[in-house]
């Protein structure tokens, strides 16, 4: 019984319209790595804001180290020691560590109550020492910080709080392979020290890796919990979607012999971004831009669609040369990206679902001169609602009110509308659920079937190899390799990913 | 569940309630305001806020401000009164609406292109057109214009003052702009989220300084209509208006980081600005005190309006 840190017994939440958590019961142990899997809307996220009080639950109790907790506001959290670390993160970037971590409780000295820096510093270096191989200076700036290094400041918050229990809501999503081996490192090193760790994750290789239990959540209830040592990875892909995910890579769309190139792209350089770089494209090929996060394979995305300007090289479509200096060049000569923040340079979030899927094309489409054609728009907005399956439940409801993988929908839904030759796809399936990403992929493959051109950007190395015709490795903005998916493994795109310059 | 129809209900037409409240409140302390005659009039003076929140509106919904109102509304209407006086009604008209579009323009393009906070370049237009107006004034009200100019600021068609149905006009006219053109869904999209408007292909340079010149067109005119109300120019015109215009806005529900609000919640907006001060001045209300009253009915809608989100 007292071996128990969390204990969440019968919570019921409901939202508008849904029912996001159903009689959840879920049982944390001490010290443990527990997991909680789900795909997109499941109620993962719902079940640790309640957890440190940023929900209110509408039925049921939490028990914490055995007592019966009084959650209801977010200072409750801290107060029984429980942490929650987001995906978006709450530090002030223009502050520095130290002040991040003491923001809103300073040390004070004297009867003027001046702070005591000298204090913050030396306490917050005492705890970043105890993350031993993440050391950081205090003195940094959260802006100056990567990631992966702001994550390590959210964890040291909540151990200068002294939480017992992190949760840790997708620590691994904008991460590189070996940030996350090294996040891996540290939370079994606070399990060591005693502390609880909860983690959201959508990548299901990560529980096999870290965790010690694994609880699985779908449409709301609780499916179930068992000690990762008696699961294995396909249980927990047809628990999570509730079907069994005979080949999680659809099989890939034949190539035509004769397909002509659509893009060259010919020695373009940006300074400190990426140099030389040259590819070429067929209609109906999907080629893979492999690389860790930094490699430059965003910016080469970027610079082709006109959001960066290029320093050198050149750009061919159909054989005669391009000068894209904006997306609307990009646009007109039928080019799409799908960029890597969906949120950020992807959708109008406040703006509603039909709107977000209309945009680019209304120039080219759906207005007529000036007036928009309303009912061609609607009529547009259901047929790619029905092509690609976007669940939501009404046209006009607010893009920000969908699930990850719909938003994602909804962007390639955008694009699909102004009828690409060619789609740059840059991480399409990060923090996106597993059901979300199969059918991305079956996309992808109908896509290329179609004839278009497709440069898949990603930073998991086992979709590459599981999707696309041919892969291109980068590293520090140049491309390290070509590979053929049919004969290559994770490993060798990881060995070209992080070959470094010969200097 | 009720609750959250009521709060949705709130939120979207809460304003309406407090205009209706309002009215009834002033009906029942004065038996003269709720009357026809006098409904016409706070209508006809709303119409100067009401053409001014309508340009706030598009900069608002694009994620701007137009603190330069008040000031362009004077520099137009004192050039339009002098040219009026020497070369026409008509020429002086247009001068007036021309220089409101040049000066708009002017802050669009510097907004847009040196990429400096909308805040800063109108907060200096407001000093530049302030000045431009003393300057072609000489610090005199301008007098003597034309009786055909008189209509514009005091005709009536039928019974109905004439600034009203040219509010209508505008309202109408900019409804159809936001709502069923391209140009429209431009301005929201890219003030909901600049960067994905531009990757969508919109060009957000030409949304902004479109924004802009709008503001600054419907700032000469109101200048215009003012002058022919008042028969004069005043160098003095339009002060202090910006911030009517932006309660006007702010009132009707949208939001001051753009993307998101109707244009109809901006006449409402500013009509529960001109019920305020004209049911105020029935009840002999110091023009001091009205000032105070203004303020916290402000902060009473949006902070009714806030808990309508949440």
């Amino acid at each position: 019984m007292n071996n128990l840190a969390l204990e969440f017994i019968n919570i019921s939440k409901s939202f508008p319209g849904v029912q996001a958590l159903k009689e959840v019961s879920i049982q944390i142990k001490k010290a443990k790595v527990h997991a909680i899997v789900g795909e997109n809307g499941a109620g993962k996220s719902t079940l640790m804001k309640i957890a440190v009080g940023e929900l209110l639950r509408d039925a049921g109790t939490i028990k914490v180290f055995g007592q019966e907790a009084q959650i209801s506001s977010p200072s409750d959290g801290y107060h029984y020691g429980i942490s929650l670390i987001h995906q978006e993160f709450s530090l002030v970037s223009s502050l520095d560590i130290a002040q991040n971590i003491f923001l809103g409780r300073e040390l004070t000295k004297g009867y003027l109550s001046f702070m005591d820096n000298h204090q913050m510093y030396k306490r917050t270096e005492k705890i970043l020492e105890s993350l031993k191989m993440f050391h950081l200076d205090p003195h940094l700036k959260i802006k100056d910080l990567t990631v992966a290094q702001k994550q390590v400041v959210e964890i040291a918050k909540a151990l200068s709080l002294n939480s017992k229990i992190i949760i840790m809501d997708e620590p691994s999503a904008a991460l590189t392979l070996e940030e996350t081996r090294r996040l891996f490192e540290l939370i079994r090193e606070l399990k060591e020290k005693g502390v609880t760790i909860l983690f959201i994750s959508h990548r299901i290789e990560e529980i096999f890796e870290v965790a010690d239990e694994v609880s699985i959540l779908r449409d709301g209830e609780l499916i179930l919990t068992k000690l990762v040592a008696q699961i294995d990875r396909n249980q927990v892909i047809s628990n999570m979607v509730g079907r069994s995910l005979e080949f999680f890579f659809p099989s890939k769309a034949e190539q035509k012999k004769e397909a002509k190139i659509i893009l060259e792209v010919k020695n373009i350089s940006k300074e400190r971004k990426f140099s030389n770089v040259s590819f070429q494209l067929k209609e109906g090929e999907i080629i893979g831009l492999a690389g860790l996060v930094g490699s430059g394979r965003s910016e080469v995305a970027l610079a082709i669609f006109g959001l960066n300007h290029l320093d050198a090289g050149e750009i061919y479509l159909q054989g005669k040369k391009v000068n894209i200096n904006s997306p609307f060049e990009a646009i007109k000569q039928g080019l799409a990206l799908l960029p890597e923040d969906r949120r950020e340079l992807g959708l109008i979030i406040v703006r509603s679902v039909l709107e977000n899927l209309s945009l680019p094309a209304l120039y080219w489409d759906i207005a007529r001169r000036y007036f928009i054609d309303l009912k061609r728009e609607l009529t547009i907005g259901r047929k790619i609602q029905k092509e690609l399956s976007i669940r939501f439940a009404s046209f006009s409801q607010k893009a920000e009110s969908l699930s990850g993988g719909n938003q994602q929908k909804v962007v390639v839904g955008k694009w699909l509308i102004t009828k690409p030759k060619i789609l740059i796809m840059d991480e399409p399936t990060r923090g996106i659920d597993v059901g979300a990403k199969l059918e991305i992929y079956n996309i992808v493959n109908t896509l290329a079937q179609r004839g278009i051109g497709i440069i898949f950007i990603s930073s998991e190395f086992s979709e590459i190899l599981g999707i696309t015709h041919r892969i291109l490795v980068m590293s520090e903005g140049r491309i390290t390799a070509e590979l053929d998916p049919k004969s290559s493994t994770e490993e060798d795109i990881l060995k070209f990913a992080t070959r470094k310059k010969v200097s | 569940m009720k609750n959250l129809q009521f709060k949705n209900i709130i939120r979207q037409y809460g304003i309406l309630f407090g205009l209706i409240g309002l009215i009834i409140v002033f009906s029942l302390l004065s038996k003269q305001f709720f009357t026809i005659s006098n409904m016409l009039i706070v209508m006809r003076q709303t119409s100067i806020v009401a053409f001014l929140g309508v340009g706030m509106t598009f900069v608002i919904l694009g994620a701007g401000i137009d603190l330069s109102v008040g000031s362009v509304l004077a520099f137009s209407g004192a050039v339009a009164a002098g040219v009026i006086q020497k070369e026409g009604v008509f020429l002086g008209i247009f001068a007036g609406l021309a220089l409101g579009v040049i000066l708009g323009a002017f802050s669009g393009l510097v907004i847009a292109k040196l990429r400096i906070p909308a805040f800063i370049v109108t907060l200096a237009m407001m000093a530049m057109a302030r000045g431009g107006t003393l300057v072609y004034t000489e610090g005199r009200p301008i007098t003597g214009l034309p009786s055909s100019f008189a209509f514009l600021g005091r005709g009536y068609i039928g019974n109905i003052p004439f600034p009203i149905i040219l509010t209508l006009i505008i309202f109408i006219l900019a409804y159809i702009i936001l709502k069923l053109t391209r140009f429209g869904r431009y301005v929201y999209a890219t003030g909901g989220n600049i960067n994905a408007a531009r990757a969508s292909g919109i060009k957000v340079d030409n949304i902004i300084i479109s924004n802009f010149t709008i503001s600054g067109f419907l700032s000469g005119l109101t200048g215009i209509v003012l002058a022919s109300r008042l028969n004069s120019a005043q160098p003095t015109a339009g002060m202090g208006y910006e911030l009517d215009a932006i309660a006007a806005v702010v009132l009707g529900g949208t939001n001051l980081f753009g993307g998101e609000g109707e244009l109809w919640g901006t006449l409402v907006g500013a009509f529960i600005m001109g019920i305020l001060n004209n049911g105020l001045n029935m009840l002999n209300v110091s023009s001091f005190y009205q000032q105070v009253v203004k303020g916290i009915v402000i902060l009473i809608a949006v902070t009714v309006a806030q808990s309508g989100k949440k």
